[in-house]
C-alpha cells in the first residue's frame, strides 16, 4: 500500500494530468478487501492499482472508460460506482497545487471577493478573529475559515510562492500588523485595501518603527486592486480579482 | 491531494507500522472545511496538515490511533449543530465524514 505514494508522488511531478481514487466505501459480497486501496488515472490512460483484486474488479473495459471520465474532475469528491459485485464509493483527488488565496479580514469585501476568487480556482483561506464572521454560511466557498487573531495565524504561516495575500481588516492598526508580518515574505502578491492616507499611515509606521525600506513597500499593492472606478464591494472585489490573475497570468495590467 | 503531504509520507522513517492520512469525504453546510482537506497523523500523535483544528482535529487523531492498532481503515462521521458547538466553546462548527486511511511504513 505504502507504494502506491510513490507512484502517486511521480505522478505529481510529471507535467501530464492525473488523479488518485481511493476505495472510501463498499457494499456488496467480497468486496471487503479493496476498502482503502487506490487507482491512479492519468492521462495517457494509464491507470495503475494498488492491489491486485481492485485491478481485477476493473478489468472490464467499460469500467476503465468511466474511471478515465473522472480524470477532469477539478475538485476532490465522492462519487458512487456501479459494479456487477455491488456499489462502492471512490473519492477522488485530483493532482495539482492551486494557488492559495489568503483574505486577512472577514468583512464586507471578502465575501465577495472569496465567491470570484473561488470561480477563478483559488484555495481559499479567511482569517478573523470575530466568530460570527467566520463561518461557512457567510463564506460558502471558503476552503479554510480561521477563527483566530490575525497575530496568532501570522504566527504559524509558512508563506508559499504561490500564496496571494489580500489584507482587509477592519482597522488600519490590524493592516499595519499583518503587513508587517508578511511584507518579507515570498508571496506572489500581497494587496492592502486603503485610502491614501490609511496607506501612508501604515506605510509611516513601517518605516520608521520597522525600519523599512522603500524597495519593499514598492512590492505591495496598495491601493488594492485594478483601476475600474470600483466602488461597492462587490465592484472592488472584482477589481481585486482582475489584479490577482494579472498577476498569476504575468500580465502588466 | 496536496504535494506536500504526498512528499511528507514518502518522506517518512520514523516509529510505528503505520501512518494514517485523514481526509474529508464529505462535508456539510454548515462546515468551515471543503471536502478533500486532509492531514497526516504520525504514530507518536503528531500531526501535519489541518482539517480545520479544535474538537475535530482531536477526534480523528484519537481514532487515528486507535486504528493504528488494528492496522485498518475507517469511514468516521463528526456531527456537532452549531448549538453543541457553541456550548463546548468551540466556534467554527460543522458536520463531516472524514475517511482515514493507514498507509503501512516500510
Amino acid at each position: 500500500m505504502r507504494n502506491i505514494y510513490k507512484d502517486i508522488k511521480v505522478a505529481f511531478d510529471s507535467p501530464q494530468k492525473a488523479i488518485v481514487a481511493t476505495v472510501t466505501e463498499v457494499e456488496g459480497s467480497n468486496l471487503e478487501n479493496v476498502f482503502g486501496e487506490k487507482i491512479i488515472i492519468k492521462e495517457n490512460n494509464e491507470i495503475q492499482f494498488s492491489s491486485e483484486d481492485l485491478k481485477k474488479i476493473f478489468s472490464k473495459k467499460e469500467l476503465i472508460d468511466d474511471l478515465v471520465d473522472y480524470l477532469y474532475l477539478e475538485e476532490s469528491q465522492a462519487k458512487k460506482v456501479e459494479l456487477p459485485e455491488g456499489e462502492i464509493e471512490l473519492f477522488f483527488e485530483p493532482l495539482l497545487e492551486k494557488s492559495r488565496l489568503i483574505i486577512f479580514g472577514a468583512g464586507h469585501i471578502a465575501k465577495p471577493l472569496a465567491k470570484i476568487a473561488k470561480m477563478i480556482n483559488f484555495e481559499i483561506t479567511i482569517v478573523d478573529d470575530r466568530d460570527e464572521f467566520i463561518n461557512a454560511d457567510r463564506f460558502p466557498a471558503a476552503d479554510y475559515l480561521e477563527c483566530k487573531s490575525f497575530a496568532d495565524f501570522t504566527d504559524e504561516l509558512e508563506v508559499r510562492k504561490n500564496d496571494y495575500l489580500v489584507i482587509v481588516t477592519r482597522g488600519h492598526q490590524f493592516d499595519y500588523q499583518v503587513l508587517r508580518d508578511v511584507i518579507k515574505s515570498q508571496a506572489a502578491y500581497i494587496g492592502m485595501i486603503g485610502s491614501s492616507r490609511k496607506i501612508n499611515q501604515v506605510y509611516t509606521e513601517l518605516r520608521e518603527t520597522d525600519k523599512l525600506s522603500e524597495e519593499l513597500l514598492e512590492t505591495v499593492h496598495a491601493p488594492i486592486g485594478l483601476e475600474i472606478g470600483a466602488e461597492t464591494p462587490e465592484e472592488i472585489a472584482v477589481a481585486i480579482a482582475g489584479q490577482l490573475i494579472s498577476v498569476r497570468r504575468g500580465s502588466n495590467a | 491531494m496536496r504535494k506536500g503531504i504526498v512528499g511528507a509520507i514518502n518522506e517518512y522513517n520514523g516509529e510505528g507500522d503505520y501512518l494514517a492520512r485523514a481526509f474529508i469525504v464529505k462535508a456539510k453546510s454548515s462546515s468551515p472545511r471543503n471536502t478533500g482537506t486532509e492531514m497526516i497523523i504520525y504514530p507518536d500523535g503528531s500531526t501535519s496538515g489541518t482539517i480545520g483544528g479544535g474538537r475535530d482535529e482531536a477526534i480523528i487523531m484519537k481514532k487515528a490511533l486507535e486504528l493504528m492498532e488494528q492496522g485498518k481503515h475507517e469511514k468516521i462521521s463528526i456531527t456537532l449543530t452549531r448549538k453543541e458547538a457553541a456550548e463546548i466553546g468551540w466556534v467554527c462548527g460543522g458536520a463531516i465524514d472524514v475517511f482515514i486511511e493507514l498507509i503501512p511504513v516500510d
